[in-house]
């Protein structure tokens, strides 16, 4: 190592702020602290990515649960007779499977 | 060479922040130029340890484990602001005093020139610089923390020193080595 060595390595770095022993130490035990490093560890490198896949997801379920409340009837669609009305369900039709399926069914019969 | 905390105890966060928190910081400090970015990443670290103990148990070199673990935040870190920077347009990048300050105007003027003759160089040749000059390293040290090749790790250092002298030779004349000496 030569002087010039020597002479950068007396310089001192600023000292760390002692205030931060205490919050970096203490976080750092707290369980909330905790989730959150590992949710933002798990989310990395691509949050704008699970972020568009998350909105994407919201649309398909908004789109689905419309459909769902409010099904069409795809024979009175075609034939343009007036919609054949089932009998109310027991189970709320937000809940049941495939109710439009079930109408069409109906209809032929 | 054995642990240095028995394998079944996970050590102390309070001791090994004290003990390595000031190398840590510094280190920080020098890579980000942020002392906003060097907290963020202390604290990343110190969580993951506290979430993960396990992780500290098997540490032969803590020191060297530690610059590792750091540098590791420090680029994870850098790509984030990075893409933070994208997205608002930021321009302007802060830039923080990393040298302690001198009462003698010679030694604060030469440590400015320091601090800013090192943020010019790249990243990886400071890098490893800082770990040589600062944190006495030998280039297989550096190499291991730094992910390179022992001998990448040697010519970044040259290249890096060569720069720093020619950027500092100026004011390295007009001072003069006896005052710079001092803490």
């Amino acid at each position: 190592m030569n002087d010039f060595e020597r002479l950068l390595r007396s310089q001192p770095f600023r000292e760390v702020p002692p205030e931060w022993r205490r919050e970096i130490v203490h976080r750092a035990r707290e369980p909330d602290g905790t989730r959150a490093a590992g949710w933002r560890e798990w989310l990395w490198p691509s949050p704008l990515a699970w972020g568009a896949m998350a909105a994407v997801w919201l649309v398909f379920l908004g789109g689905e649960l419309s459909v769902l409340t409010h099904p069409r009837d795809t024979t009175a669609d075609l034939t343009g007779a007036a919609p054949a009305v089932p009998e109310e369900p027991a189970v709320p039709r937000a809940f049941m499977f495939a109710p439009g399926q079930e109408l069409l069914i109906a209809n032929l019969r | 060479m054995p642990c240095v905390f028995p394998c079944d105890v996970t050590p102390d966060l309070t001791a090994l922040y004290d003990e390595h928190a000031q190398a840590l910081f510094a280190f920080a400090l020098n890579m980000t130029r942020s002392e906003h970015d060097s907290s963020d990443v202390l604290q990343d670290i110190f969580a993951r340890f506290a979430a993960r103990p396990e992780s500290l148990a098997n540490m032969r070199n803590p020191r060297q484990f530690l610059l590792r673990t750091i540098h590791r935040a420090i680029i994870d870190a850098s790509r984030r602001t990075q893409t933070r920077e994208r997205l608002s347009d930021r321009v302007a990048v802060e830039s923080e005093t990393v040298f302690a300050s001198a009462a003698d105007p010679d030694v604060a003027s030469f440590r400015t020139a320091l601090a800013a003759a090192l943020a010019e160089l790249p990243p990886e040749q400071r890098a490893v610089v800082h770990l040589k000059l600062w944190e006495d390293l030998t280039f297989a040290q550096i190499a291991d923390a730094l992910d390179i090749p022992s001998n990448t790790a040697a010519s970044r250092y040259r290249y890096g020193l060569e720069k720093l002298r020619e950027n500092l030779m100026p004011i390295y004349r007009e001072i003069g080595t006896t005052n710079l000496c001092q803490p």
